[in-house]
């Protein structure tokens, strides 16, 4: 006889709430709904209010990316007051980007992602007591490690920056500040610090051999080649992953977007087809083709605002809250973005695949997406990213009279757009400006596109699809749930209760 | 140098006891030596500020305290039932992992809370801050 379970599985998120719904049979997700369940309204609250206003505004909209909405807003008033950022600019407005990524990319890997491998579920499994010994909450050896390392490398922001997070330090046309021969100093400290860590307890190997492993065969000789390797925070992930068969679950549609982000100065010795360190672009699989922004549309015929046929663009889409009480219909306060219709997965994966990184088209064309796939190209992004910060912190040095800010054209009437890369994934901003005022403002969220409803051809969004076929042993305890949804790094600490049959059995923090 | 931090969201009644206190305190004046902090909902990023300090004093809401009061935190007290990193951690999670992280120079920490956010508290509890930022260990009495 076949089992069903309604899972409502509520996970609190920095950006709002969100739930997901669940039909489990036999065992196995059946179907899923993902809700946003808070309304929150920034973007009406910018309408009306001065054009600079969404410099302070936006990165108050979450206190992990906050460096990224700044980013974001900034690009949208640079490209609305045809701004030229010097090259100093562009490299502060990087360096501070590129750190929230790092920080968070560790941080989500071993206080939010890794603790449930010391989930009890897994207690009979040989390597669970080691599991515990890393990442046990505020005693594993990883955990205490990463709240360290990233307390530190953030200060990296705060003297670039004047504070983290919320910190407003990029206006259009470039930076507020010029860092002094000795904050660079000390920012090159911290960096090397952080690098030598990174390299030690992370990879167990340094940045340049771990950007020589180029395939699945590459991944599986780097795992054999040392204790040092296998017994490092990424050797460890991989065996676990595999031991559960990560691999194999939260595979979703297998579309990415990458809005492509951190501009290349003019002078540089770092180089880029693209002009920026991470391509923009979408891909099919590992079939990548140019990224046009005009080819995105939100829809909401399944989101609680008032109701339009089909999809719009940002730049005419609108934000009228609108509860209908239509449960079976609209059942969430996030809408769906679709870039030509399509659902799109984004996030660090997103990024390796669009910028045809080696390692990671070879694991998806072999594998497609899954979560260890997904999670390895988080723990791994920043052996992308330190080598640039280092290039472009030594810029910086050799050029401090070098301009940080060229006075913009007046932010009178206008519309712009600014996208960027958020550590989550593709972030934009979509602003119009009459009469020195805002009229109209519109983002979508790295979160937005992964964790969005249904759209209007009642298409899943990208972790909906991702989660049918999961096997969940435990109902009440549904540890593989946790695992499909923070591979995405869903931007959130989740209180998860598992509702069996409209009763609550069990509440797990992660 | 002795640090005060105010813990707490001023949109959402129940939880602004701490603001409230800021703003108090802002508005006295603080005496030399005492450095006042808008901690808000910032979590385990204001690690940093439990660092390079003699004596920190965290003001917050603390459901069921009934009357303002006075706990000095230390390694091991269980400050909270929350241990995961995330954003329902609050302030025993930041407490937990100034202590986990260890190290010689962890300033002596007091938590100062009541639960009640009306004047007459804050007052007192902004007061409280005060005597125990500049004397530490046995300010209730002397307040």
């Amino acid at each position: 006889m076949t089992q069903i379970h309604k899972l409502n599985i509520p996970l609190n998120r920095v950006e709002g709430d969100l739930e997901l719904q669940l039909d489990v049979q036999d065992g196995v997700v059946a179907d899923v709904w993902s809700a946003g369940t808070m309304y929150r309204g920034f973007e009406n609250i910018l309408a009306g209010r001065g054009a600079m206003d969404g410099l302070v505004i936006t990165p108050r909209i979450c206190g992990i990316c906050s460096t990224a909405h700044l980013t974001a807003a900034s690009r949208a008033l640079d490209r609305l007051s045809a701004a030229s950022v010097p090259d100093n600019a562009r490299r502060i407005r990087n360096l501070a980007l590129m750190t929230e990524h790092i920080q968070s990319d560790i941080r989500h890997g071993f206080l939010l992602f890794a603790p449930d491998f010391a989930n009890p579920i897994y207690k009979d499994q040989p390597w669970f007591d080691e599991a515990i010994r890393r990442y046990a909450p505020l005693k594993g050896s990883a955990a205490i490690e990463t709240i360290r390392e990233s307390k530190k490398i953030l200060e990296l922001v705060a003297i670039l920056g004047g504070q983290w997070p919320h910190s407003s330090f990029m206006v259009p046309g470039g930076v507020v500040s010029m860092p002094s021969a000795g904050d660079l100093q000390t920012c090159a400290f911290l960096l090397e610090n952080y690098h030598q860590w990174y390299q030690k307890a992370v990879l167990g190997c340094t940045l340049e051999r771990w950007l020589d492993v180029k395939s699945l065969k590459d991944l599986d000789n780097w795992l054999d080649e040392n204790d040092s390797q296998r017994n490092s925070e990424v050797g460890f992930f991989i065996q676990v992953a595999r031991a559960l068969g990560l691999d194999k679950v939260g595979r979703g549609w297998g579309n990415f977007i990458s809005y492509g982000g951190l501009d290349l100065p003019a002078e540089t010795s770092l180089s880029a087809a693209s002009g920026q360190l991470i391509p923009a672009g979408f891909a099919a699989g590992t079939k990548v083709e140019a990224f046009d922004q005009a080819q995105i549309a939100e829809h909401v015929a399944h989101s609680w605002f008032n109701g339009y046929q089909g999809g719009k663009h940002p730049f005419d889409g609108v934000t009228h809250p609108y509860a209908t009480g239509n449960e079976g219909e609209r059942y969430s306060w996030a809408k769906a973005p679709r870039y030509r219709d399509l659902p799109a997965e984004t996030g660090p994966l997103a990024e390796m695949v669009i910028a045809g990184h080696p390692l990671f088209t070879d694991l998806v064309e072999k594998g497609g997406p899954n979560v260890l796939v997904r999670q390895l190209a988080r723990l791994t992004r920043p052996t992308t990213l330190l080598p640039a910060m280092k290039t472009w912190l030594a810029e910086l040095a050799a050029s401090p009279n070098d301009r940080f800010y060229n006075p913009p054209a007046a932010l009178e009437s206008g519309e712009g757009f600014g996208l960027t890369e958020a550590t989550r994934g593709a972030l934009g901003h979509w602003v119009k400006i009459e009469d020195g005022q805002i009229t109209h403002y519109q983002i979508i969220s790295p979160t937005s596109w992964n964790g969005s409803p249904r759209d209007s051809m009642d298409v899943r969004g990208p972790w909906e699809q991702a989660l049918l076929g999961t096997t969940v042993r435990d109902p009440e305890n549904p540890v593989e749930v946790g695992h499909v949804i923070r591979s995405f790094d869903a931007c959130l600490v989740c209180t998860v209760h598992s509702l069996e049959r409209g009763k609550m059995t069990y509440r797990l923090t992660v | 140098m002795n640090r005060i931090i105010c813990l707490g969201n001023p949109f959402v009644e129940s939880d602004s006891l701490g603001p409230r206190v800021f703003a108090e305190l802002s508005a006295r004046g603080l005496p030399p030596g005492v450095e006042l902090i808008d901690g808000g909902l910032a979590g385990l990023n204001l690690l940093r500020f439990l660092d390079d300090c003699q004596r920190v004093v965290l003001a917050d809401v603390v459901l069921g305290a009934g009357e303002p009061f006075i706990m000095e935190a230390s390694a091991g007290a269980g400050f909270s039932s929350v241990t995961a990193f995330g954003h329902s951690s609050g302030a025993g999670y930041l407490l937990g992992a100034r202590f986990a992280l260890g190290g010689p120079d962890i300033p002596q920490i007091f938590v100062i809370g009541a639960e009640s956010s009306h004047p007459q508290v804050v007052r007192e509890v902004a007061g409280l801050c005060l005597q125990v930022a500049l004397h530490g260990r046995g300010a209730e009495v002397m307040a």
